[in-house]
C-alpha cells in the first residue's frame, strides 16, 4: 500500500509537471522536452537512487518521471506526422527514440560520476 | 487541474500495478513497459478517434499510464550489457506496436 501510495503520488507530481511545460512549450514541442529531459533524469535517477529505500524510488522513477514523460502523446502525434508525410514521420519518431536514448546514458554517466566524486 | 492531478495518480498507479503482474510471473519488465505503451496507444487512439473531448481525463490518465523515459533507460541497459539486438528489437516492437494499435483504435472508434 505504501509502494503504489509513493507511485501515485509521484506520478500526480509527474503528470502536473507535464502539464504545465505543455501549456509553457505547447503540445508538440512539450513532449519533445519532457521526454529527453524525463530521460537524463531517470538515468540520473538509476545510478544515484540505488542503495535508497524502495520507496523513494517508486516515487521518483517509477511515478514521478514515469508519468512526467508519455508514449501514447507520442504514437499520437507520429500516426498524424506519417498521414501528411512518411519521411517526416519516420524522422520523427526515430529522432525523438535516439535522442532519448542518448539523454537516458547521459544522465546515467552523469549519475554515476557525481556518486564517485 | 484537479482531474490532472487525479487521473495522473491513477495512471501511475494502474501502469505500476501492470509491472507486479508482470513481474510476478517472468521476472521481465520490459514486458510489462511494453504492454502499458502499447494499450494506452489502442486506448488513446481510440479516444481520438471517437472525438472525446481533450479536457478529458482519459487523457491525463494516458498521460502517467504510458512512459518513455523507462523504456529509454530499459534500453541502454541492454546496450550496455552487449545484448544489442535485444535493445534494438525491444524498441522496434514497441513503436511498431504503439504505431499500429493506435491506428486500429483510431479506425475502429471513427467508423
Amino acid at each position: 500500500m505504501k509502494n503504489i501510495l509513493a507511485v501515485g503520488f509521484g506520478g500526480m507530481a509527474g503528470s502536473l509537471l507535464r502539464t504545465a511545460v505543455f501549456q509553457f512549450a505547447g503540445a508538440g514541442l512539450g513532449l519533445w522536452l519532457v521526454n529527453i529531459l524525463g530521460s537524463f533524469i531517470i538515468g540520473i535517477a538509476a545510478a544515484r537512487l540505488v542503495n535508497r529505500s524502495a520507496g523513494t524510488r517508486l516515487f521518483v522513477s517509477t511515478g514521478l518521471i514515469g508519468s512526467f514523460t508519455s508514449f501514447s502523446a507520442f504514437s499520437a502525434d507520429w500516426f498524424r506526422l506519417l498521414e501528411s508525410s512518411l519521411l517526416t514521420g519516420i524522422m520523427y519518431a526515430l529522432g525523438m527514440t535516439a535522442a532519448s536514448i542518448v539523454a537516458a546514458a547521459l544522465g546515467l554517466l552523469a549519475g554515476r560520476k557525481g556518486a564517485v566524486e | 487541474m484537479i482531474s490532472i492531478a487525479i487521473f495522473g495518480f491513477l495512471g501511475a498507479v494502474a501502469r505500476y500495478l501492470c509491472y507486479m503482474a508482470v513481474e510476478n510471473r517472468a521476472r521481465q519488465p520490459k514486458l510489462a513497459t511494453w504492454f502499458v505503451n502499447s494499450l494506452g496507444s489502442l486506448i488513446i487512439g481510440a479516444c481520438l478517434g471517437a472525438g472525446v473531448p481533450a479536457a478529458s481525463g482519459i487523457f491525463a490518465f494516458l498521460g502517467a499510464f504510458t512512459t518513455f523515459s523507462t523504456m529509454a533507460l530499459d534500453s541502454v541497459k541492454d546496450f550496455e550489457d552487449g545484448r544489442w539486438k535485444q535493445g534494438i528489437f525491444y524498441i522496434s516492437a514497441t513503436l511498431v506496436s504503439g504505431l499500429v494499435l493506435f491506428a486500429v483504435g483510431y479506425s475502429v472508434a471513427s467508423m
